[in-house]
């Protein structure tokens, strides 16, 4: 292309979003790819910011790389992890690194840029040889413990006869994810004296872990068997959440798993704070990472986002408590901005922008980093969802187009649930229309309150919003959300 | 709207300066430098440039930097004349020396003559009109089978580099993966969580953090992690050549009593000079390995420090009959070495592979 025609793009450019600046709404966040050394197969399996504000990228191949965002540059620091899955910074030279054996200390301790010293933090748990057992973390707890999470094994491959662990054999029931080895299926706390202790049970592949600032842990996993579909679990100690293999690392479990009755797995389980309805919304949630609000990224600060690998999406959690259970919606954030698939660990950067990292491991996903700048404004968007005694509150980031938004046949409810039982997935169970009885609009035009026929807890409310604009014009960026009714207020 | 207008007209105005200044400017604009690509030969034999591209009929200034620790030179083939090339220029012989090692034919297009460590060279290259991939390879005898790239004359993309077989293969990360280099995957006879040590491109052994012990030696060459990298993570690394010694013994080292099998505990490693000194707890003792290649015969030699003893160890007689063991301290009772904690603060157990029977 010419330099005069470069120029003329770029000034049409401009000029366009002079003019139409409220309606280019992909403006609001622009998505870059990262430039990437050649040679390297840019699958990322954990990714953190270094205080000195590198960014610490640990790859497939076993790689931790440095890129500095000023320069544009790529350093090793350290090689040869097997299936490194987390980073977390300690300091410029230090790293915490989950790899499928062991959590290790990384260190620089000749500052010659790499990585001498490979010391293990904790390697207290078994390994069966399946490959499945995929280890994540570190997560820290701000008090000076981390949470560690450990998938269950696959019913795709076996055990190796030569395991790291005592090998239960109660912990392969002979159908779905198994747990041969302790402590598959199971969060686990690495307390600040490097002591590893079950935490909570009831995982099939806990890859997204996060803290949010107030201090509650939250968790995502994939539909699968036991799941009806892909979950984010609102985690406490000593709870359950469903997938029944890790149970036999129990204290004191000696039955037979395929002995015991449903409804007794089901009155033991802690249920998703948030379900993420599969082939619409999530196929294969990630990593959560809390919008801090110290940063500006938006009118989301404090809520939650989940990456997803399957779609070229980023979801937006809105969390409430309700009866003292954790519930709330999910919608999307990004979808169709450049965005590809594969969408696997975040981070936000020194500047605010968010970082994600790719990969695929032979399932759908994607390779590559990229980067999300907000560029300012109020993107037109639901801002919180909040479920009332009969029906639900819709909050704004601008205000809206009265005519569109108290029209009752603009918006269309559906509830369904999903099935908890030893079957691959669930079909949206019961699912059924739910009508709007009436409708009232906030004086200053940001919220919809929304009163149902019926509301039903157990159920998820899968809202669909036909058109709505902004007061001036700008229509709504995302038009699905799925609330998680637990509780009713 | 009104408030718009009037940055609007400045910015038409504007537009229009900066369209007619910018024809202006590409018409008058003298020739573009000439583009400069540096390419360093480094350790491994390996060019740190694997492909790059050019347009064709483009002049480039081409750079050699040899930063290795053996003389390198560069030559620039017609297509799918590398091997001929390398052939023609071994067949000169030590007289070669005297002409760089780069053969008198029509399908040399240039070169880079014999470097030592340290020097550079630039010349400059003007592709061919004819769109194809020009292969440039070291000539130095004995270089020229791995030591390769590809220069891509066209305006096409290239080829995603894992399939581009025009570079030199084997090329699996960013930075030069030379040896010594340590991987930690899973592979064959070993718990899961084993690492493979390649010492030199040809020796190559097994450790086991799991149960902390040696487990196999083997000569020939590394692991092909090609299928163990591609799918996701099921495959185990495949062994390249041939293991000559297996330490089969679920507890080499004894400690108090030669029946006591102690409880290991993986505790990392420190890496010197590209090779790890492991350490681990067998029961509450410390324990250091370092791990280095013998030199005449395939094997290796295991430096060993036992911290704070109170009690002798035992080392348990490998029963592979394929290798000589030697340690350099204790006394052997039967099929155990007896070493005092004195002994045992720091020996050497030294593996070989036996003479090939005649």
């Amino acid at each position: 292309m010419k330099l005069s025609h470069i120029l003329l793009c770029l000034c049409l450019i401009t000029l366009l979003s002079c003019q139409k600046e409220e309606e280019r709404l992909d403006d609001f966040y622009t998505v870059e790819d990262i430039p990437l050394p050649e040679g390297l197969l840019p699958e990322v399996g954990g990714m953190d910011f270094m205080p000195d504000g590198k960014l610490a990228v640990a790859f497939h191949r076993g790689e931790v790389m440095l890129y500095d965002p000023d320069s544009a540059t790529w350093q090793l620091f350290a090689r040869g992890l097997h299936d490194p899955l987390g980073v977390l910074a300690v300091n410029a030279q230090e790293m915490l690194v989950m790899q499928r054996p062991e959590l290790t200390h990384l260190k620089d301790t000749d500052g010659d840029g790499e990585a001498d010293e490979y010391m293990t933090v904790t390697d207290d748990f078994g390994m069966s040889g399946n490959y499945h057992e995929f280890a994540y973390g570190p997560i820290p707890d701000g008090k000076g413990n981390y949470i560690l999470g450990f998938n269950a094994a696959s019913n795709n491959a076996g055990v190796w006869d030569e395991t790291r662990g005592a090998y239960n054999p109660l912990g392969n029931p002979g159908q779905g994810m198994y747990s041969p080895v302790p402590y598959r299926g199971w969060l686990m706390l690495l307390t600040k004296e490097d002591k590893l202790e079950p935490f909570a049970s009831g995982f099939r592949s806990p890859d997204g872990i996060a803290f949010a600032p107030n201090g509650e842990l939250f968790v995502t996993d994939n539909q699968g068997d036991w799941l009806g579909t892909s979950t984010l679990y609102h985690v406490e100690q000593n709870r359950h959440y469903g997938h029944i293999a890790s149970l036999v690392w129990r204290k004191g479990w000696e039955q037979d798993l395929n002995t015991v009755p449903v409804a007794t797995f089901d009155s033991m389980r802690t249920k998703a704070a948030v379900l993420f309805p599969h082939n619409i919304m999530a196929d294969s949630p990630t990593q959560p990472l809390f919008i801090p609000d110290s940063i500006d990224f938006g009118p989301f600060g404090g809520q939650l986002l989940v990456s997803e690998m399957d779609y070229p999406r980023i979801m937006r959690v809105m969390l409430e408590e309700v009866q003292g259970e954790m519930q709330g919606a999910c919608i999307s954030f990004m979808d169709s901005t450049g965005l590809t698939v594969g969408n696997h660990r975040m981070a936000f950067g020194p500047d605010g922008s968010l970082w994600v990292g790719k990969t695929a491991y032979a399932w759908v996903g994607d390779q590559g980093i990229q980067r999300i700048r907000y560029n300012g404004g109020t993107p037109m968007d639901v801002l919180h969802m909040n479920v009332t005694p009969k029906g639900f509150d819709l909050t704004f980031t601008r205000p809206l187009n009265v005519e569109q938004a108290s029209d009752k046949n603009n918006y269309h409810f559906n509830r369904y649930y999903y099935a908890y039982h030893a079957e691959y997935g669930s079909p949206r169970m019961d699912e059924q229309p739910v009508e709007i009885r009436h409708l009232t609009i906030s004086d200053d035009r940001t919220k919809v309150s929304l009163e149902l026929e019926e509301m039903v807890a157990g159920y998820v409310y899968d809202l669909q919003i036909d058109s709505l604009k902004s007061q001036k014009g700008v229509a709504l960026k995302n038009r699905r959300m799925f609330y998680t009714v637990n509780r009713l207020p | 709207m009104r408030i718009h207008q009037l940055p609007l007209i400045l910015f038409l105005l504007l537009l229009g300066g900066v369209l007619a200044l910018s024809s202006f400017i590409f018409q008058q604009a003298p020739e573009k430098a000439v583009r400069e690509i540096v390419i360093k030969a480094i350790s491994g034999l390996q060019y740190d440039t694997v492909r790059f591209q050019v347009s064709p009929g483009e002049t480039i200034k081409i750079t050699l930097v040899n930063t290795d620790e053996m003389a390198h030179n560069m030559v620039i083939t017609a297509p799918d004349r590398r091997e001929e090339i390398v052939d023609l220029a071994l067949a000169m012989g030590a007289a070669g020396q005297d002409q760089h090692f780069v053969p008198k034919s029509d399908w040399v297009l240039a070169y880079a003559p014999v470097l030592k460590p340290e020097e550079s060279y630039s010349f400059t290259f003007t592709a061919p009109q004819q769109e194809d991939v020009y292969p440039y390879v070291c000539t130095y005898p004995g270089h020229g089978s791995v030591m390769y790239g590809a220069i891509y004359v066209t305006n096409q993309k290239m080829p995603p580099l894992a399939q581009d077989e025009k570079t030199a293969q084997g090329r699996q990360h960013p930075y030069p993966d030379t040896y010594p280099k340590v991987y930690r995957t899973f592979l064959p006879d070993t718990g899961p969580a084993s690492m493979a040590i390649g010492m030199t491109d040809s020796l190559s052994y097994c450790w086991d953090a799991g149960a902390c012990r040696f487990r196999y030696l083997w000569k020939g060459g590394f692991v092909d992690m090609q299928k163990a990298w591609g799918g996701k993570g099921k495959e185990r690394a495949e062994i390249v050549g041939e293991v000559f010694y297996r330490e089969q013994s679920e507890a080499p080292f004894r400690i108090g009593s030669k029946d006591h099998q102690p409880v290991p505990s993986f505790m990392g490693y420190r890496m010197q000079d590209g090779l790890p000194t492991f350490t681990y707890r067998l029961d509450k003792v410390e324990v250091s390995e370092r791990i280095t290649p013998t030199l005449e015969k395939p094997g290796n030699k295991r430096l060993m420090q036992f911290k704070d003893l109170k009690e002798p160890i035992w080392f348990v007689r490998p029963t592979d009959q394929r290798v000589d063991v030697y340690v350099n301290k204790g006394k052997w009772e039967g099929n155990y070495l007896r070493l005092s904690p004195e002994e045992a603060k720091a020996f050497t157990i030294t593996i070989t592979e036996k003479k090939p029977e005649i």
